[in-house]
């Protein structure tokens, strides 16, 4: 146990600047948070500027939260890199594996932490009021799946560098694949609903209608989907750190990241 | 004779090419072993192999008694370590790198540690990514001996460094060696920071074992031949012992290496083979003198 915590401390101490920066952002999203409720709730029909403003500022934030996640984790997952013959000084110290993943894990919580306790927390600066929004098991396990994606992608690379290449290379994949789905979406759709065929349906038509074929509003997909990635993200993430098999490794990522696609297009794409 | 390391059949691939075949060595506990070859003979590859970082294709390595493969943080508390390229963490300073490592090893000892920072003048809080190659490699040892492990393995360590630095650095290794008992494997393609230190020496020629035994058997059957014969020689004779290195003459003087040198026989077979010989003179050779016969014996086979 004290080596985990030793370990940990190490991390935390080798990332405290930008840590800290973190916490401030958070700390600044959790008052942004609470002007843009304040302003919602309270005083909508004022100061229509201020509300834009609040919002575009939380949202900003929020993807701030994510771009630390994928620096700071790298930065810790490849002080200990799992793959490679290079990089030699960890391997040959009396630290277990199960040691490392450990003390990784505890990192990851505290990402994972203040990404969530940021996003869900509102301060309330006029009434002085500190607000909690409660356990939102979509925002949660968002969350989750951000953290343990960005550790596995991490996991299985050597550097910074390799990370940024393979995580630029999946985010056009991603949005490739979206694209298509998109377009296989409003393809499969057009030929079963004339309405969707009238050359003289307005874009923004076109987006209300296709709206609500999206998926059964009964069901968010997301809740079914991103359980799915944070299994496979953490099966990678323990396999790798325990038994240091990265193409095993690569392979259930991909296979991960292909069922993902797969059960996206079930759940999203009506069977019309 | 107990043996700290030993290789059966060890062997490496990397695609088609292999870099390590067949390695079957030991070396003794205790002892100093000078890991020699020429640059690409295989030594880094071998110590790979010996320190887990690379999967032997073929073949077992053994260390303080356990298969290589499967060393866990028992044995590696006992295993000292310093890889060719000083694999550090840089962003540390020397003081944060030695208490990171400290808690890893029980028999961490401070008085040891707090003797080779002062000896070896480093500066604490320096980081060390600001320090000059010598001072890398002198944090790198005292993070690998401070705990006095069993086996200190050491590969290539004194490239890049000056002589003062060398000096310092092979007082740190006497010191472990002779307070602790511990046994040094160290690689090198040159032999003068080892010369006087190895009492154990193995020799690798393009991933092959040429040999494995002790400097003292070695600077025995190793001498330096010459002789003077009576008409001059032009060319020297064919199929000439296979124990004879680097044979050539000029005018009436012929020199070689004999690595079989036995004091009764070899005078008799040299007569043998130049029956006008006159005086023969056989000196004893340093382990850089013996490296280097067989060094350039490697390459003229090579060319061959």
């Amino acid at each position: 146990m004290s080596l985990i915590i030793h370990q940990f401390k190490k991390d935390i101490y080798h990332t405290r600047y930008l840590l800290g920066l973190w916490v401030a952002c958070a700390l600044a999203l959790v008052l942004a948070n609470g002007f843009l409720i304040s302003f919602s709730t309270h005083h909508p029909e004022l100061n229509l500027g201020g509300l834009f403003a609040w919002r575009f500022l939380s949202g900003a934030l929020t993807w701030t939260n994510m771009l630390f996640v994928a620096f700071l984790i790298p930065m810790v997952v490849h002080q200990e890199p799992l793959t490679g013959t290079a990089p030699t000084f960890w391997i040959t110290r009396p630290i277990t594996r199960s040691t490392l993943l450990a003390s990784k894990a505890l990192y990851f919580l505290l990402a994972f932490a203040l990404m969530f306790l940021s996003g869900q927390c509102s301060f309330f600066i006029h009434g002085n009021q500190f607000h909690f929004a409660g356990p939102d098991v979509a925002g949660t396990l968002g969350c989750l799946a951000w953290v343990l994606t960005v550790a596995g992608l991490a996991a299985l690379t050597s550097s910074f560098l390799r990370f940024g290449l393979f995580a630029a290379a999946a985010g056009v994949l991603w949005a490739l694949s979206e694209s298509s789905l998109f377009l296989a979406f409003l393809v499969r759709n057009a030929l079963v609903n004339p309405a969707l065929r009238d050359p003289a349906l307005l874009p923004s038509e076109l987006d209300r209608k296709l709206g609500g074929l999206v998926h059964a509003p009964a069901f968010d997909p997301a809740l079914l989907i991103t359980p799915m990635t944070i299994a496979f993200a953490a099966t990678v993430v323990a396999l790798v750190y325990l038994s240091g098999r990265v193409k095993l490794g690569i392979g259930i990522a991909v296979a991960g990241i292909i069922l993902n696609r797969l059960a996206y297009v079930y759940l999203t794409v009506p069977l019309s | 004779m107990k043996p700290i390391i030993e290789t059966q059949n060890l062997s490496f691939r990397f695609g088609s090419n292999v870099a390590v075949r067949d390695l079957t060595f030991q070396v003794p506990e205790g002892s100093i072993c000078a890991f020699l070859g020429l640059n690409g003979a295989g030594k880094t590859t071998t110590i790979k192999m010996l320190m887990n970082i690379l999967r032997p294709s073929g073949g077992t390595a053994r260390l303080m008694g356990v298969d290589s493969k499967k060393l866990r943080s028992g044995e590696l508390a006992n295993l000292g370590y310093v890889s060719e390229n000083r694999e550090l963490p840089e962003w540390m300073t020397v003081r944060r790198l030695l208490s990171y490592c400290k808690p890893m090893y029980p028999t961490w000892d401070d008085a040891f540690c707090d003797k080779l920072v002062k000896d070896f003048n480093l500066p604490l809080d320096a980081k060390l990514k600001n320090l000059s190659m010598g001072m890398k490699v002198k944090a790198s040892l005292i993070s690998s001996i401070a705990y006095r492990p069993k086996l200190l393995i050491l590969d290539a360590p004194f490239s890049g460094l000056d002589p003062l630095v060398r000096d310092e650095f092979i007082r740190g290794m006497l010191e472990l060696s002779g307070e602790s008992g511990s046994s040094v494997f160290v690689s090198s393609h040159d032999i003068d920071e080892v010369d006087k230190l190895a009492d154990w020496v193995v020799i690798l020629n393009e991933g092959h074992l040429h040999l494995s035994e002790s400097t003292e058997s070695l600077q025995t059957r190793f001498r330096q031949v010459l002789l003077t014969v009576d008409e001059e020689i032009s060319r020297l004779p064919e199929n000439l012992p296979a124990s004879w290195l680097i044979p050539e003459s000029s005018d009436r003087t012929v020199r070689l290496v004999e690595s079989r040198y036995e004091a009764n026989e070899t005078p008799e077979t040299l007569r043998r083979v130049f029956p006008g010989a006159g005086e023969l003179t056989f000196a004893p050779m340093s382990l850089k003198e013996i490296f280097l016969t067989l060094a350039k014996s490697f390459r003229a086979t090579t060319e061959v």
